[in-house]
C-alpha cells in the first residue's frame, strides 16, 4: 500500500507484482478456470440450481466469517477461537430457543409467542459471540500475548465451557418452524436465506473497509502499529473492536446453523478457524497485516466450496480436494511473500 | 512473587475445572472404595457422546448389580499417544480390569499387551485391536451387520428398484468403515438397486450437508442415502430438505437429535446399536474372569435394532435410544 511513496520510480514489473489487484485478479482467474472445468465436464449436474445453491450455502459460512477475519488480518490480528465461539454461541441460541418454545402447543406456536424467543435466542447467540471477541481483544491488548497463543488458549477455554455446560451433547429442540421458515427458507422464494445474509454482511463490510476512516486506519494499524499509535489512533480500541466483530460474526454463523439443523452441534467446527484463514489468505490478504481486501476474500471463500462440490460431481477421490486447496493456498502465500521481498528490496 | 501468584492461581483454576468435570458426571472418577472390592476402570474415548454415555450407563448398572467398583477416565485429546498415556496411568493404579475402546487397531496393541502382561485383563468395547492376545475379549457392535441391515431396509423400502448413495466419516475409523463394507456388500445382492457411490466428510454437519448436496446434484435419480453416523445423518437430512428432494435418509445410531429427526420424518430409519448391553457384558466378562477364572468368548458381536417412525414408540425399540445425562 505504501509502496507508492518513493524517491525514484520503481520499475513497471515491480509495480505490477506489488499491486494487490493483480493478485486478486490472479485468484479470480483461477476460480473461473476451476469453475469452467467442472461446468464443462458435467454441465447438467454442476450448473444445476441445487448444486450452485449447495456451493453458495457451504461458502456462506466461510464468507461471513471471512469478511470479519479480513478486517482482523489487515489489522495484524489472528483468531483461532472462531470455531469454539460458534459452538458456544450456538449452544446459547439453541438453549434459549428450546427452553422458551418447549411448552408451546397448537395455536401458540406462531406469532410473537414463538418468534419472540427465537429472536431473543438469536440476538443472545450473536451477543455471546461478540463478548468472547471482546474478551479475546482485551486479553491481547492488555497482556501483549501474541494473538496466536492468546486465541489458542481462549479456544480451549470457550470450547471447554460449552462442553461443561452441555455435557458435550448436541443441544436439540430449537423449533422446527425456524428451520422451515429460515433454515430452509428462501428470500422471495428464490435465494436461500443464509446466502442472502452472507451477501449483506460482505457488502456492508466491504464498504466499511474500502471507504471509511475506520477501514483506512485498520490498514495503518496492521502495517505499523507503532506509527499508527503516534498518529493518534487508539490502537487498543480498534483491535478490541475488530475481535468483537469477528466474535459477533461467529455468533451469527452459529445462529444460522441452529436454524438450519435445529440443533447445536458441539463436536465439529474444529477446522473452521483455519479454513477461514485459508480462504482469506488465498484471497490475497496478508497474514502479516496491513494488506488485503474483501474482493479477494469472496473469491477465496468460493474456491474450497467449489472444489468440494466439483470433486464429488466428477466422482474423483475426495482427498484430492485437500491437495488442491493446499496447493492454491501455497501459491497465494508465495505470491504475497514474493511481493514483500521485492518491497523490502526496493 | 508474581510468578508464585500466577502458579497458585493456575493451580486453583485447574482444580476448579477438574472438580467441575467430575461433578458433571454421575460416574466420576473413583473415590477409593474398599480394597477387597473389585475395581474396574473404563477408558472412555468421548465422555460426552450419547453412545459412550449409554455404554457407561450399562457398565455402571451391571457393576452395581455385581457389587464391583466402577469408574471411568477420559483422555483430553483423541489420539493414540494420549490413550496410551492414559492406559499406563490407569494401569499404574492396579485395577482388577480395564474396559477400553482402542483408538487405533494396530498402534494400541503394544501398550495393551504390556498391561495384559502385568496381570491386568483388558476387554475392548466398540473398537477392537488386530491382535487377539492384546486383550481378553471384545464386545462390539457388528457394524458390518448394521450396514447390511441398512441395505436390507432400503431394498424393502424401494421395493427392490432404485438408486442409493452413502455419506459418512472419512475412512480410517474401523467401527464406521465396516458399516460401509456391510452396506456395499449387501447392496450387491440386489440387482435392481444401483449404488451411486460413497462420499466422505469430517465431523462438521455443514461439511456433510455440502457433500450431500453435491451428491444429489450428481445423481438426479437418487432414492435413498445411508448416512453412517450421527452428524452425517443430520447433515444428509438437511441436504435433502434443502434440495427439496424426495430421498430417504437412513441413519446410524440414535442420539437424541437423530431421534427427533426420525419423529419428524426427515430420517426414514435408524440402525440403532446396543451400547447399554455392550457395557454390561464387558463388566460381566471381566468380573467372571477375575472372580472365577472364566475366560470369555474372544469376540461378542451385537446386531442393530432398526427403528422407524412406526415402531419408535415400542419400548422394545425405544429402550435402545441413547442416554443423555439428564435422563440418567
Amino acid at each position: 500500500m505504501t509502496a507508492t511513496i518513493e524517491a525514484d520510480r520503481p520499475s513497471l514489473l515491480l509495480r505490477v507484482t506489488q499491486s494487490r489487484r493483480v493478485q486478486s485478479l490472479t485468484i479470480l482467474g483461477l476460480f473461473v478456470v476451476i469453475f469452467l472445468v467442472f461446468a464443462i465436464a458435467r454441465p447438467d449436474a454442476f450448473l444445476s440450481q441445487t448444486n450452485i445453491e449447495g456451493i453458495g450455502l457451504s461458502a456462506s459460512q466461510v464468507l461471513i466469517l471471512g469478511a470479519g477475519v479480513t478486517f482482523l488480518l489487515i489489522a495484524g490480528g489472528l483468531d483461532l477461537s472462531v470455531g469454539a465461539i460458534i459452538v458456544f454461541s450456538a449452544v446459547v441460541a439453541a438453549k434459549i430457543m428450546a427452553a422458551a418454545s418447549a411448552g408451546l402447543e397448537g395455536a401458540d406456536r406462531m406469532g410473537w409467542p414463538l418468534w419472540g424467543p427465537v429472536l431473543i435466542g438469536a440476538l443472545a447467540g450473536i451477543a455471546a459471540g461478540a463478548l468472547w471477541g471482546i474478551f479475546n481483544g482485551t486479553v491481547i491488548v492488555r497482556t501483549g500475548i501474541p494473538p496466536f497463543i492468546a486465541t489458542l488458549a481462549s479456544m480451549t477455554v470457550i470450547l471447554g465451557l460449552a462442553q461443561v455446560w452441555t455435557d458435550g451433547l448436541n443441544v436439540s429442540g430449537a423449533p422446527s418452524e425456524l428451520q422451515t421458515a429460515f433454515g430452509l427458507g428462501r428470500m422471495f422464494g428464490i435465494i436461500p436465506w443464509p446466502i442472502v445474509i452472507a451477501a449483506i454482511v460482505v457488502a456492508v463490510l466491504w464498504v466499511v473497509l474500502a471507504n471509511t476512516r475506520f477501514g483506512l486506519r485498520l490498514y495503518a494499524i496492521g502495517a505499523n502499529p507503532e506509527s499508527a499509535r503516534r498518529a493518534g489512533i487508539n490502537v487498543g480500541r480498534y483491535t478490541v473492536g475488530v475481535y468483537a466483530l469477528v466474535g459477533a460474526l461467529a455468533g451469527l454463523v452459529a445462529v444460522i446453523d441452529v436454524a438450519r439443523f435445529t440443533t447445536a452441534t458441539v463436536n465439529g467446527y474444529s477446522a473452521v478457524a483455519l479454513n477461514v484463514i485459508t480462504a482469506v489468505v488465498i484471497g490475497g490478504t496478508s497474514l502479516w497485516g496491513g494488506r488485503g481486501g474483501m474482493g479477494g476474500t469472496v473469491v477465496g471463500s468460493l474456491i474450497p466450496a467449489t472444489l468440494t462440490s466439483g470433486f464429488v460431481i466428477l466422482g474423483l477421490q475426495p482427498f484430492w480436494q485437500n491437495v488442491a486447496v493446499g496447493i492454491v493456498l501455497l501459491l497465494a502465500v508465495s505470491v504475497d511473500q514474493y511481493r514483500r521481498r521485492k518491497l523490502s528490496a526496493s | 512473587m508474581r510468578n508464585t501468584a500466577f502458579a497458585v492461581t493456575g493451580l486453583a483454576v485447574a482444580a476448579l475445572v477438574l472438580a467441575g468435570c467430575s461433578a458433571t458426571s454421575a460416574a466420576g472418577p473413583a473415590d477409593g472404595g474398599g480394597d477387597d472390592q473389585l475395581k474396574i476402570v473404563m477408558l472412555l474415548n468421548d465422555q460426552f457422546d450419547p453412545y459412550y454415555l449409554t455404554l457407561v450407563t450399562g457398565a455402571e448398572a451391571k457393576a452395581e448389580e455385581l457389587g464391583v467398583d466402577f469408574s471411568w477416565q477420559a483422555p483430553t485429546t483423541l489420539d493414540v499417544a494420549s490413550q496410551t498415556q492414559l492406559l499406563q496411568s490407569v494401569a499404574a493404579t492396579k485395577p482388577d480390569g480395564i474396559i477400553m475402546s482402542a483408538l487405533d487397531a494396530d498402534a494400541m496393541i503394544a501398550p495393551m499387551k504390556e498391561v495384559m502382561n502385568s496381570g491386568i485383563p483388558i476387554v475392548t468395547v466398540d473398537a477392537d485391536v488386530n491382535d487377539e492376545s492384546a486383550r481378553l475379549g471384545t464386545v462390539k457392535s457388528d457394524g458390518k451387520v448394521g450396514g447390511q441391515q441398512a441395505a436390507e431396509f432400503v431394498d424393502e423400502l424401494l421395493g427392490g428398484q432404485g438408486t442409493v448413495g452413502y455419506v459418512g466419516y472419512i475412512p480410517g475409523i474401523q467401527s464406521v468403515d465396516v458399516r460401509l463394507e456391510g452396506w456395499t456388500e449387501q447392496l450387491e445382492e440386489y440387482p435392481g438397486i444401483t449404488n451411486a457411490g460413497d462420499e466422505y466428510a469430517g465431523a462438521d454437519v455443514s461439511e456433510n450437508v455440502a457433500k450431500t448436496s453435491a451428491l444429489l446434484s450428481r445423481e438426479p435419480g437418487l432414492n435413498a442415502i445411508f448416512a453412517s453416523w450421527t452428524n452425517a445423518a443430520i447433515g444428509a437430512a438437511q441436504g435433502v430438505q434443502q434440495a427439496g428432494r424426495d430421498v430417504a435418509v437412513i441413519g446410524f445410531d440414535a442420539a437424541p437429535d437423530q431421534v427427533d429427526l426420525l419423529e419428524r420424518g426427515q430420517i426414514a430409519a435408524l440402525m440403532v446399536q446396543k451400547p447399554y448391553d455392550m457395557g454390561g457384558i464387558a463388566v460381566e466378562e471381566l468380573v467372571g474372569y477375575v472372580r472365577d477364572g472364566k475366560k470369555p468368548k474372544s469376540e461378542t458381536l451385537l446386531d442393530a435394532v432398526v427403528a422407524t417412525k412406526e415402531n419408535m414408540g415400542d419400548p422394545e425399540v425405544s429402550k435402545y435410544f441413547y442416554t443423555t445425562p439428564d435422563k440418567k
